[in-house]
Protein backbone atom coordinates (compact mmCIF):
# COMPACT_ATOMS: atom_id res chain seq x y z
CA UNK A 1 0.00 0.00 0.00
CA UNK A 2 1.51 3.69 -0.89
CA UNK A 3 0.53 6.49 0.89
CA UNK A 4 2.37 10.21 1.01
CA UNK A 5 4.70 11.31 3.29
CA UNK A 6 1.70 13.53 5.33
CA UNK A 7 0.37 10.46 6.02
CA UNK A 8 3.13 8.64 6.77
CA UNK A 9 3.94 10.95 9.58
CA UNK A 10 0.46 10.53 11.35
CA UNK A 11 0.84 7.00 10.51
CA UNK A 12 4.24 6.28 12.06
CA UNK A 13 3.55 9.04 15.03
CA UNK A 14 0.31 7.08 15.80
CA UNK A 15 2.54 3.67 15.83
CA UNK A 16 4.57 5.00 17.88
CA UNK A 17 2.25 6.60 20.52
CA UNK A 18 0.90 3.00 20.54
CA UNK A 19 3.19 1.74 21.75
CA UNK A 20 4.18 3.69 24.25
CA UNK A 21 1.53 3.87 25.79
CA UNK A 22 1.12 0.36 25.43
CA UNK A 23 4.29 -0.28 28.16
CA UNK A 24 5.62 -1.83 24.96
CA UNK A 25 9.57 -2.19 24.39
CA UNK A 26 9.54 1.34 22.64
CA UNK A 27 9.46 2.82 26.19
CA UNK A 28 12.46 0.66 27.50
CA UNK A 29 11.84 -0.74 30.73
CA UNK A 30 13.13 0.40 33.74
CA UNK A 31 15.60 -2.44 33.63
CA UNK A 32 17.45 -1.21 31.15
CA UNK A 33 20.68 0.22 31.12
CA UNK A 34 22.79 1.96 28.83
CA UNK A 35 26.24 0.26 27.82
CA UNK A 36 29.39 1.58 29.32
CA UNK A 37 31.49 3.45 27.64
CA UNK A 38 34.58 2.76 26.46
CA UNK A 39 35.24 6.39 25.18
CA UNK A 40 35.25 9.70 27.14
CA UNK A 41 32.45 11.65 26.92
CA UNK A 42 32.39 14.78 24.64
CA UNK A 43 33.42 17.40 26.86
CA UNK A 44 36.73 14.64 27.41
CA UNK A 45 37.62 15.29 23.74
CA UNK A 46 36.52 18.71 23.59
CA UNK A 47 40.18 19.72 24.32
CA UNK A 48 41.40 17.67 21.33
CA UNK A 49 43.89 20.67 19.82
CA UNK A 50 43.56 20.14 16.05
CA UNK A 51 47.20 21.30 14.63
CA UNK A 52 47.48 22.20 10.74
CA UNK A 53 49.15 19.50 9.01
CA UNK A 54 51.20 19.71 6.28
CA UNK A 55 49.67 19.11 2.89
CA UNK A 56 52.62 19.80 0.04
CA UNK A 57 56.00 20.54 0.12
CA UNK A 58 57.42 21.78 -3.23
CA UNK A 59 60.91 23.25 -4.14
CA UNK A 60 60.97 25.92 -6.21
CA UNK A 61 63.96 27.33 -8.38
CA UNK A 62 63.79 31.45 -7.85
CA UNK A 63 65.22 33.58 -10.76
CA UNK A 64 65.53 37.29 -10.65
CA UNK A 65 65.89 38.88 -13.78
CA UNK A 66 65.18 42.48 -14.66
CA UNK A 67 63.31 43.04 -18.67
CA UNK A 68 66.23 44.14 -20.32
CA UNK A 69 67.65 40.86 -19.61
CA UNK A 70 69.43 40.44 -16.90
CA UNK A 71 69.93 37.78 -13.96
CA UNK A 72 70.06 39.57 -10.86
CA UNK A 73 69.47 36.34 -8.42
CA UNK A 74 69.32 32.95 -8.54
CA UNK A 75 68.28 30.67 -5.37
CA UNK A 76 66.11 27.47 -4.48
CA UNK A 77 62.77 28.11 -2.40
CA UNK A 78 61.35 25.48 -0.11
CA UNK A 79 57.37 26.21 0.39
CA UNK A 80 56.02 23.68 2.96
CA UNK A 81 51.90 24.39 2.27
CA UNK A 82 50.01 23.54 5.67
CA UNK A 83 46.27 22.39 5.58
CA UNK A 84 45.49 26.04 6.54
CA UNK A 85 47.15 26.58 2.98
CA UNK A 86 49.33 29.01 5.03
CA UNK A 87 53.08 28.73 4.16
CA UNK A 88 55.85 30.73 3.75
CA UNK A 89 58.76 29.73 1.73
CA UNK A 90 62.70 29.31 2.75
CA UNK A 91 66.06 29.37 1.45
CA UNK A 92 68.44 31.75 0.33
CA UNK A 93 69.31 33.89 -3.25
CA UNK A 94 72.34 34.82 -4.34
CA UNK A 95 72.50 38.11 -5.73
CA UNK A 96 74.51 40.56 -7.98
CA UNK A 97 76.09 43.43 -6.06
CA UNK A 98 73.60 42.70 -3.19
CA UNK A 99 75.04 39.07 -1.90
CA UNK A 100 73.21 36.45 -0.61
CA UNK A 101 69.82 37.29 0.45
CA UNK A 102 66.78 35.61 2.99
CA UNK A 103 63.65 34.72 0.83
CA UNK A 104 61.30 35.82 3.75
CA UNK A 105 62.32 38.92 3.11
CA UNK A 106 61.36 39.02 -0.70
CA UNK A 107 57.96 37.19 0.28
CA UNK A 108 56.61 39.32 3.22
CA UNK A 109 53.27 39.37 2.67
CA UNK A 110 53.11 35.34 3.20
CA UNK A 111 53.03 35.44 6.78
CA UNK A 112 50.20 36.81 8.96
CA UNK A 113 46.94 35.11 8.15
CA UNK A 114 43.23 35.97 10.18
CA UNK A 115 40.28 33.73 10.07
CA UNK A 116 37.98 35.42 7.52
CA UNK A 117 34.34 35.07 7.76
CA UNK A 118 33.75 34.01 3.72
CA UNK A 119 29.68 34.49 3.76
CA UNK A 120 30.75 38.29 4.37
CA UNK A 121 32.72 39.14 1.76
CA UNK A 122 32.37 39.38 -2.45
CA UNK A 123 32.77 36.56 -4.67
CA UNK A 124 33.15 34.28 -1.56
CA UNK A 125 34.38 30.99 -3.42
CA UNK A 126 35.65 32.42 -6.19
CA UNK A 127 38.94 32.87 -4.57
CA UNK A 128 41.03 32.82 -0.96
CA UNK A 129 41.92 36.12 0.99
CA UNK A 130 43.60 37.34 3.50
CA UNK A 131 43.05 40.21 5.83
CA UNK A 132 46.92 41.11 6.93
CA UNK A 133 50.56 40.64 5.59
CA UNK A 134 53.02 40.52 8.17
CA UNK A 135 54.73 43.47 7.83
CA UNK A 136 51.95 44.80 9.60
CA UNK A 137 49.46 45.81 6.63
CA UNK A 138 45.71 45.24 6.65
CA UNK A 139 43.19 45.67 4.11
CA UNK A 140 39.40 46.12 3.88
CA UNK A 141 37.87 43.87 2.14
CA UNK A 142 40.84 41.55 3.01
CA UNK A 143 43.10 41.32 -0.40
CA UNK A 144 42.21 38.99 -2.69
CA UNK A 145 44.85 35.14 -2.55
CA UNK A 146 44.72 32.40 -4.78
CA UNK A 147 41.81 31.12 -6.66
CA UNK A 148 39.70 28.30 -4.86
CA UNK A 149 41.76 26.30 -3.62
CA UNK A 150 39.31 23.89 -3.88
CA UNK A 151 38.43 24.45 -7.82
CA UNK A 152 35.81 21.58 -9.21
CA UNK A 153 35.20 23.05 -12.20
CA UNK A 154 37.78 25.11 -14.01
CA UNK A 155 35.37 26.00 -16.86
CA UNK A 156 33.62 28.93 -14.01
CA UNK A 157 37.30 30.60 -14.63
CA UNK A 158 36.77 31.42 -18.05
CA UNK A 159 37.68 34.96 -19.29
CA UNK A 160 36.89 35.59 -15.43
CA UNK A 161 37.69 39.21 -14.64
CA UNK A 162 37.46 40.59 -11.25
CA UNK A 163 37.91 44.66 -9.88
CA UNK A 164 37.83 45.62 -6.19
CA UNK A 165 38.33 48.39 -4.54
CA UNK A 166 40.80 48.12 -1.33
CA UNK A 167 41.89 50.58 1.58
CA UNK A 168 45.21 49.38 3.22
CA UNK A 169 46.83 50.60 6.69
CA UNK A 170 49.99 50.47 7.90
CA UNK A 171 51.87 51.31 10.73
CA UNK A 172 55.48 52.44 9.32
CA UNK A 173 58.45 52.10 12.13
CA UNK A 174 59.48 56.21 10.15
CA UNK A 175 56.53 57.93 8.79
CA UNK A 176 53.70 56.28 11.53
CA UNK A 177 50.68 55.14 10.50
CA UNK A 178 50.23 54.74 6.70
CA UNK A 179 46.38 54.65 4.86
CA UNK A 180 46.34 54.01 0.90
CA UNK A 181 43.78 53.50 -1.30
CA UNK A 182 44.00 51.19 -4.66
CA UNK A 183 42.85 48.54 -6.65
CA UNK A 184 43.24 44.92 -7.19
CA UNK A 185 42.07 43.28 -10.89
CA UNK A 186 42.11 39.68 -11.50
CA UNK A 187 42.25 38.20 -14.79
CA UNK A 188 41.91 34.73 -15.61
CA UNK A 189 44.10 34.23 -19.01
CA UNK A 190 43.37 30.35 -19.81
CA UNK A 191 41.82 27.84 -17.78
CA UNK A 192 41.68 24.14 -18.08
CA UNK A 193 45.04 24.16 -20.16
CA UNK A 194 47.94 21.80 -20.30
CA UNK A 195 51.49 23.37 -18.73
CA UNK A 196 54.98 21.69 -18.46
CA UNK A 197 57.14 23.19 -15.44
CA UNK A 198 60.33 24.54 -17.71
CA UNK A 199 62.40 22.88 -14.68
CA UNK A 200 60.71 20.01 -14.00
CA UNK A 201 59.61 18.58 -17.47
CA UNK A 202 56.64 17.93 -15.20
CA UNK A 203 53.38 17.71 -17.30
CA UNK A 204 50.26 19.74 -15.61
CA UNK A 205 46.55 18.66 -17.06
CA UNK A 206 43.93 21.16 -15.67
CA UNK A 207 46.04 24.21 -15.32
CA UNK A 208 44.65 27.92 -15.03
CA UNK A 209 46.93 30.86 -16.12
CA UNK A 210 45.79 34.10 -14.03
CA UNK A 211 47.18 36.90 -12.97
CA UNK A 212 46.50 40.21 -10.14
CA UNK A 213 47.56 43.27 -10.51
CA UNK A 214 47.84 46.09 -8.05
CA UNK A 215 47.06 49.64 -8.81
CA UNK A 216 46.90 52.91 -7.17
CA UNK A 217 48.91 51.84 -3.67
CA UNK A 218 51.16 54.96 -3.48
CA UNK A 219 52.90 53.17 -0.90
CA UNK A 220 53.23 49.22 -2.69
CA UNK A 221 57.23 49.13 -1.20
CA UNK A 222 55.61 49.38 2.25
CA UNK A 223 52.47 47.40 2.34
CA UNK A 224 54.48 44.34 0.65
CA UNK A 225 52.42 44.19 -2.25
CA UNK A 226 53.64 43.67 -5.97
CA UNK A 227 52.48 45.02 -9.26
CA UNK A 228 51.67 42.06 -10.57
CA UNK A 229 52.03 38.27 -10.14
CA UNK A 230 51.02 35.83 -12.51
CA UNK A 231 50.13 32.65 -11.57
CA UNK A 232 49.99 28.95 -13.34
CA UNK A 233 47.88 26.78 -10.94
CA UNK A 234 47.01 23.28 -11.70
CA UNK A 235 43.16 22.47 -10.38
CA UNK A 236 43.20 18.58 -9.69
CA UNK A 237 45.62 17.87 -7.98
CA UNK A 238 46.04 21.33 -6.20
CA UNK A 239 49.78 23.03 -7.08
CA UNK A 240 51.22 26.11 -8.36
CA UNK A 241 54.10 24.67 -10.83
CA UNK A 242 54.98 28.36 -11.83
CA UNK A 243 54.60 31.78 -10.58
CA UNK A 244 56.08 35.20 -11.74
CA UNK A 245 56.09 38.32 -9.67
CA UNK A 246 56.81 41.96 -11.60
CA UNK A 247 58.21 44.61 -9.46
CA UNK A 248 60.96 47.14 -9.18
CA UNK A 249 64.41 46.82 -7.41
CA UNK A 250 63.56 49.07 -5.12
CA UNK A 251 60.64 47.12 -3.78
CA UNK A 252 62.77 44.06 -3.57
CA UNK A 253 66.24 45.44 -1.80
CA UNK A 254 65.99 48.82 0.30
CA UNK A 255 69.33 51.26 -0.19
CA UNK A 256 69.98 54.06 -2.25
CA UNK A 257 71.34 51.50 -5.20
CA UNK A 258 67.84 50.07 -5.45
CA UNK A 259 66.43 53.33 -6.42
CA UNK A 260 69.49 54.07 -8.98
CA UNK A 261 68.26 50.40 -10.25
CA UNK A 262 65.20 51.22 -10.96
CA UNK A 263 65.74 53.91 -13.77
CA UNK A 264 68.74 51.75 -14.96
CA UNK A 265 67.35 48.44 -14.97
CA UNK A 266 63.39 48.53 -15.43
CA UNK A 267 61.12 45.93 -13.79
CA UNK A 268 62.60 43.22 -12.01
CA UNK A 269 60.57 39.32 -13.14
CA UNK A 270 60.84 37.06 -10.19
CA UNK A 271 59.88 33.55 -11.68
CA UNK A 272 59.31 30.88 -9.26
CA UNK A 273 59.18 27.29 -11.06
CA UNK A 274 58.75 24.04 -9.61
CA UNK A 275 61.80 21.89 -9.04
CA UNK A 276 59.92 18.93 -7.19
CA UNK A 277 57.16 18.10 -5.14
CA UNK A 278 55.63 15.87 -2.14
CA UNK A 279 52.38 15.09 -1.21
CA UNK A 280 51.24 14.06 2.54
CA UNK B 1 9.41 -13.77 66.88
CA UNK B 2 10.25 -16.59 66.16
CA UNK B 3 11.51 -17.99 62.98
CA UNK B 4 7.94 -18.93 61.74
CA UNK B 5 6.75 -15.58 62.43
CA UNK B 6 9.30 -13.67 60.37
CA UNK B 7 8.49 -15.98 57.61
CA UNK B 8 4.67 -15.31 57.75
CA UNK B 9 5.73 -11.49 58.30
CA UNK B 10 7.65 -11.46 54.84
CA UNK B 11 5.17 -13.10 52.97
CA UNK B 12 2.45 -10.45 54.44
CA UNK B 13 4.78 -7.19 53.70
CA UNK B 14 5.47 -8.94 50.42
CA UNK B 15 1.92 -9.27 49.40
CA UNK B 16 1.23 -5.55 51.24
CA UNK B 17 3.42 -4.42 48.48
CA UNK B 18 2.84 -5.72 45.64
CA UNK B 19 -0.77 -5.05 45.85
CA UNK B 20 -0.61 -1.96 47.50
CA UNK B 21 1.53 -0.89 44.34
CA UNK B 22 -0.75 -1.81 42.11
CA UNK B 23 0.60 -4.61 40.95
CA UNK B 24 -1.25 -7.15 39.50
CA UNK B 25 -0.24 -11.04 39.70
CA UNK B 26 0.86 -12.11 36.30
CA UNK B 27 1.46 -15.47 35.27
CA UNK B 28 5.19 -16.56 33.32
CA UNK B 29 4.29 -15.58 30.44
CA UNK B 30 2.80 -12.53 31.21
CA UNK B 31 5.62 -11.32 32.45
CA UNK B 32 7.88 -12.19 29.69
CA UNK B 33 7.95 -9.02 28.24
CA UNK B 34 9.50 -7.21 31.57
CA UNK B 35 12.52 -8.93 30.77
CA UNK B 36 11.98 -8.73 27.16
CA UNK B 37 12.36 -4.80 27.87
CA UNK B 38 15.92 -5.90 29.81
CA UNK B 39 17.58 -6.41 26.66
CA UNK B 40 20.72 -4.72 26.11
CA UNK B 41 21.37 -2.25 23.56
CA UNK B 42 23.58 -4.50 21.68
CA UNK B 43 20.87 -7.25 21.46
CA UNK B 44 18.66 -4.66 20.17
CA UNK B 45 20.69 -3.98 17.48
CA UNK B 46 21.48 -6.70 16.65
CA UNK B 47 18.00 -7.56 15.87
CA UNK B 48 18.47 -5.19 13.57
CA UNK B 49 21.23 -6.38 12.12
CA UNK B 50 20.07 -9.79 12.00
CA UNK B 51 17.00 -8.68 10.12
CA UNK B 52 18.52 -6.13 7.32
CA UNK B 53 21.50 -8.55 6.35
CA UNK B 54 19.41 -10.67 4.79
CA UNK B 55 17.86 -7.89 2.74
CA UNK B 56 18.56 -8.38 -1.07
CA UNK B 57 17.22 -5.00 -1.45
CA UNK B 58 17.61 -1.49 0.42
CA UNK B 59 17.79 -1.20 3.01
CA UNK B 60 20.41 -3.25 3.74
CA UNK B 61 24.34 -3.61 4.34
CA UNK B 62 25.81 -3.08 0.71
CA UNK B 63 28.53 -1.08 0.00
CA UNK B 64 29.56 -0.28 3.51
CA UNK B 65 32.11 -1.39 5.41
CA UNK B 66 29.53 -2.38 8.81
CA UNK B 67 28.45 -5.57 10.28
CA UNK B 68 27.64 -7.56 13.57
CA UNK B 69 30.30 -6.15 15.13
CA UNK B 70 29.34 -2.80 14.42
CA UNK B 71 25.82 -3.63 16.14
CA UNK B 72 27.46 -5.41 18.75
CA UNK B 73 29.75 -2.43 19.51
CA UNK B 74 26.85 0.11 20.07
CA UNK B 75 27.02 2.89 22.57
CA UNK B 76 30.27 2.06 23.83
CA UNK B 77 31.28 5.33 21.75
CA UNK B 78 28.74 7.45 22.15
CA UNK B 79 27.90 11.02 23.50
CA UNK B 80 24.81 12.86 25.03
CA UNK B 81 23.07 15.77 22.97
CA UNK B 82 23.37 18.68 25.14
CA UNK B 83 22.47 21.92 23.61
CA UNK B 84 25.74 23.60 21.36
CA UNK B 85 27.34 20.07 21.88
CA UNK B 86 30.33 19.93 19.85
CA UNK B 87 29.38 16.38 17.38
CA UNK B 88 32.02 14.24 18.01
CA UNK B 89 32.43 11.09 15.81
CA UNK B 90 32.99 7.89 17.31
CA UNK B 91 34.85 6.63 14.63
CA UNK B 92 36.79 8.16 11.45
CA UNK B 93 38.22 5.91 8.49
CA UNK B 94 40.29 7.46 5.61
CA UNK B 95 40.93 4.96 2.80
CA UNK B 96 43.56 6.45 0.10
CA UNK B 97 43.99 3.38 -2.81
CA UNK B 98 45.05 0.40 -0.28
CA UNK B 99 45.89 2.62 2.96
CA UNK B 100 43.49 2.65 5.61
CA UNK B 101 43.38 4.58 8.51
CA UNK B 102 41.38 4.48 11.37
CA UNK B 103 40.85 6.22 14.83
CA UNK B 104 38.86 6.09 17.55
CA UNK B 105 37.91 8.59 20.24
CA UNK B 106 37.45 12.13 17.93
CA UNK B 107 40.91 12.39 16.74
CA UNK B 108 41.62 12.35 13.29
CA UNK B 109 43.63 9.51 11.59
CA UNK B 110 46.75 10.67 9.80
CA UNK B 111 45.92 9.62 6.09
CA UNK B 112 49.90 9.01 5.17
CA UNK B 113 52.84 9.50 7.55
CA UNK B 114 55.17 10.40 5.11
CA UNK B 115 54.93 12.24 1.90
CA UNK B 116 54.20 10.33 -0.96
CA UNK B 117 55.38 11.11 -4.92
CA UNK B 118 53.02 14.10 -6.83
CA UNK B 119 52.51 11.27 -9.34
CA UNK B 120 50.26 9.48 -7.25
CA UNK B 121 47.04 8.93 -9.45
CA UNK B 122 44.38 8.03 -6.62
CA UNK B 123 41.86 10.68 -7.65
CA UNK B 124 38.98 9.71 -5.03
CA UNK B 125 39.21 9.47 -0.95
CA UNK B 126 36.82 7.48 1.31
CA UNK B 127 35.87 8.74 4.19
CA UNK B 128 34.00 6.50 6.84
CA UNK B 129 32.58 8.13 10.50
CA UNK B 130 30.25 6.93 13.16
CA UNK B 131 28.33 8.70 14.96
CA UNK B 132 26.90 7.45 18.64
CA UNK B 133 24.57 9.72 20.45
CA UNK B 134 22.01 9.61 22.96
CA UNK B 135 19.24 11.96 22.33
CA UNK B 136 18.31 12.52 26.07
CA UNK B 137 14.43 12.30 25.82
CA UNK B 138 12.33 9.42 25.66
CA UNK B 139 10.64 8.58 22.55
CA UNK B 140 7.12 9.17 24.00
CA UNK B 141 8.11 13.06 24.39
CA UNK B 142 9.55 13.08 20.40
CA UNK B 143 6.36 11.57 19.24
CA UNK B 144 4.20 14.65 20.68
CA UNK B 145 7.05 17.17 19.97
CA UNK B 146 7.72 15.41 15.81
CA UNK B 147 4.27 14.79 14.98
CA UNK B 148 3.05 18.35 15.03
CA UNK B 149 6.27 19.22 13.40
CA UNK B 150 6.47 16.41 10.39
CA UNK B 151 2.94 17.95 9.76
CA UNK B 152 3.47 21.16 9.16
CA UNK B 153 6.31 20.22 6.93
CA UNK B 154 4.56 17.92 5.19
CA UNK B 155 1.77 19.67 4.65
CA UNK B 156 2.70 21.56 1.89
CA UNK B 157 3.36 17.93 -0.10
CA UNK B 158 0.09 16.51 0.65
CA UNK B 159 -1.23 19.69 -0.93
CA UNK B 160 0.85 19.69 -3.86
CA UNK B 161 1.80 16.26 -4.04
CA UNK B 162 5.32 16.72 -4.82
CA UNK B 163 8.02 18.49 -3.04
CA UNK B 164 8.86 20.18 -0.33
CA UNK B 165 12.02 22.54 0.40
CA UNK B 166 14.04 22.84 3.57
CA UNK B 167 16.83 25.14 4.34
CA UNK B 168 18.71 25.12 7.59
CA UNK B 169 19.97 28.52 8.65
CA UNK B 170 23.44 28.19 9.63
CA UNK B 171 24.80 25.08 7.24
CA UNK B 172 22.99 26.52 4.35
CA UNK B 173 21.94 23.16 3.02
CA UNK B 174 19.10 22.79 0.80
CA UNK B 175 17.21 19.91 0.67
CA UNK B 176 14.39 19.28 -1.98
CA UNK B 177 12.28 16.06 -1.69
CA UNK B 178 11.67 14.93 -5.29
CA UNK B 179 8.62 13.34 -6.44
CA UNK B 180 6.29 11.23 -3.88
CA UNK B 181 7.30 9.62 -0.93
CA UNK B 182 6.25 6.26 -1.02
CA UNK B 183 4.77 4.59 1.98
CA UNK B 184 4.10 0.87 2.26
CA UNK B 185 1.95 0.37 5.11
CA UNK B 186 2.03 -3.21 5.65
CA UNK B 187 5.77 -3.24 5.55
CA UNK B 188 5.63 0.50 7.76
CA UNK B 189 8.95 0.97 5.18
CA UNK B 190 9.15 4.72 3.86
CA UNK B 191 11.10 5.26 0.29
CA UNK B 192 12.06 8.95 -0.67
CA UNK B 193 14.63 10.58 -2.74
CA UNK B 194 15.85 14.21 -2.22
CA UNK B 195 18.37 16.58 -3.60
CA UNK B 196 20.89 18.21 -1.37
CA UNK B 197 22.94 21.28 -2.41
CA UNK B 198 25.48 23.68 -0.69
CA UNK B 199 27.35 25.92 -2.75
CA UNK B 200 30.95 26.87 -1.52
CA UNK B 201 30.30 30.74 -0.89
CA UNK B 202 27.58 29.83 0.99
CA UNK B 203 29.20 27.05 3.42
CA UNK B 204 32.06 25.31 2.45
CA UNK B 205 35.57 25.33 0.20
CA UNK B 206 33.51 23.36 -2.03
CA UNK B 207 30.08 22.36 -4.08
CA UNK B 208 27.97 19.48 -3.29
CA UNK B 209 25.21 18.31 -5.39
CA UNK B 210 23.94 15.31 -5.17
CA UNK B 211 20.41 13.21 -5.06
CA UNK B 212 20.42 10.21 -2.66
CA UNK B 213 17.25 8.21 -1.79
CA UNK B 214 16.07 6.87 1.90
CA UNK B 215 15.01 3.49 2.44
CA UNK B 216 13.65 2.85 5.76
CA UNK B 217 11.49 2.08 8.05
CA UNK B 218 9.97 0.19 11.19
CA UNK B 219 11.83 -2.97 12.39
CA UNK B 220 9.85 -5.21 14.83
CA UNK B 221 7.13 -2.40 15.37
CA UNK B 222 10.36 -1.12 17.97
CA UNK B 223 13.40 0.34 16.03
CA UNK B 224 13.76 2.62 13.06
CA UNK B 225 16.38 1.79 10.34
CA UNK B 226 16.92 3.83 7.07
CA UNK B 227 19.81 3.79 4.25
CA UNK B 228 20.36 6.46 2.46
CA UNK B 229 22.25 6.15 -0.55
CA UNK B 230 23.61 8.27 -3.09
CA UNK B 231 21.26 7.73 -6.80
CA UNK B 232 24.03 7.87 -8.59
CA UNK B 233 28.18 8.68 -8.87
CA UNK B 234 28.41 12.68 -8.88
CA UNK B 235 31.24 14.08 -11.31
CA UNK B 236 33.66 16.52 -9.70
CA UNK B 237 32.17 19.56 -11.36
CA UNK B 238 28.70 19.18 -10.06
CA UNK B 239 29.64 17.93 -6.43
CA UNK B 240 32.52 16.83 -3.90
CA UNK B 241 30.73 13.60 -3.16
CA UNK B 242 31.55 11.40 -5.83
CA UNK B 243 29.18 8.24 -4.01
CA UNK B 244 28.20 6.97 -0.80
CA UNK B 245 26.33 5.45 1.63
CA UNK B 246 24.75 6.56 5.38
CA UNK B 247 23.22 4.14 7.82
CA UNK B 248 20.72 5.04 10.23
CA UNK B 249 19.82 3.25 13.28
CA UNK B 250 17.01 4.79 16.25
CA UNK B 251 16.75 2.65 19.32
CA UNK B 252 14.55 3.56 22.55
CA UNK B 253 16.52 2.11 25.10
CA UNK B 254 16.77 2.68 29.14
CA UNK B 255 13.98 5.56 28.64
CA UNK B 256 16.15 7.06 26.11
CA UNK B 257 17.05 7.84 22.45
CA UNK B 258 19.61 5.93 20.92
CA UNK B 259 20.75 7.39 17.23
CA UNK B 260 23.65 5.70 15.25
CA UNK B 261 24.72 7.09 12.09
CA UNK B 262 27.47 5.02 10.13
CA UNK B 263 28.18 6.88 7.02
CA UNK B 264 30.63 5.64 4.28
CA UNK B 265 31.49 8.23 1.47
CA UNK B 266 33.21 8.46 -1.08
CA UNK B 267 34.81 12.14 -2.43
CA UNK B 268 37.02 13.56 -5.21
CA UNK B 269 40.37 14.26 -3.88
CA UNK B 270 42.70 16.72 -4.98
CA UNK B 271 46.05 15.98 -4.25
CA UNK B 272 45.87 17.79 -0.75
CA UNK B 273 44.59 14.90 1.20
CA UNK B 274 45.28 16.39 5.01
CA UNK B 275 43.37 19.62 3.64
CA UNK B 276 40.91 17.89 2.06
CA UNK B 277 40.42 15.26 5.30
CA UNK B 278 39.87 18.25 7.67
CA UNK B 279 37.27 19.79 5.46
CA UNK B 280 35.30 16.75 5.09
CA UNK B 281 35.00 16.05 8.54
CA UNK B 282 33.82 19.35 9.13
CA UNK B 283 31.10 19.34 6.54
CA UNK B 284 30.19 15.76 8.12
CA UNK B 285 29.99 17.55 11.26
CA UNK B 286 28.05 19.77 10.31
CA UNK B 287 25.97 17.45 8.42
CA UNK B 288 25.16 15.25 10.83
CA UNK B 289 24.67 18.06 13.58
CA UNK B 290 21.93 18.84 11.05
CA UNK B 291 19.65 15.50 12.82
CA UNK B 292 19.83 16.36 16.28
CA UNK B 293 19.32 20.07 15.56
CA UNK B 294 16.21 19.03 13.84
CA UNK B 295 14.81 17.34 16.53
CA UNK B 296 16.00 20.34 18.99
CA UNK B 297 13.99 22.81 16.89
CA UNK B 298 11.09 20.40 16.47
CA UNK B 299 10.47 20.61 20.08
CA UNK B 300 10.74 24.57 20.02
CA UNK B 301 7.70 24.34 17.37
Amino acid sequence: MKMPLATFAVVLAGTLALACSSGDAFKGGTAERKPPRLAPGSADVAGVVETAKPILAIEYDVSVDTDKPMNLCKGTANVLINSTLKFRPTGKLKCLLVGEKDLSELFKDEGVEEEIDRTKVPEAGKFTRKANTSGGARFTPPRPNLLGPLIQDVDIYKNYRYVEESTVEVNDPQSGPISDKGAFFIQVLEAGVPFTAPISGQRYENVIHWEISASGFTNAGKIGVFEKTEYWQNARPISIPQIKMYTKLSQLFSGGMSAIGDAFLGKVIITISVKSESRF
Amino acid sequence: MHFFGAQLFALYALTVLVFGCGAPLKSADEVAPIFDNAKSLSTKMLEICDLVSNNQAEPNFSNIQFDRNGCEAAGTQSQDLKPNTEIILAEVKTRKGNDLQVSRNGTQPAIASSATPATDSSNEIAVGTRLQIWLNRPLLKMVQVLVPALNKKTEAMANDGSTATTQQEQSKFKIKIIGKPQFDQENMSLKLELSVDSKRSDNSMFDISNRFVINGGLIKKKYIFATITTAAEADVKTSLIKRGKILLFVVPHAKDIYVDVVTDMTFHAFGVDAAMQEQILQFLRKALRMIPDFLEKAENL
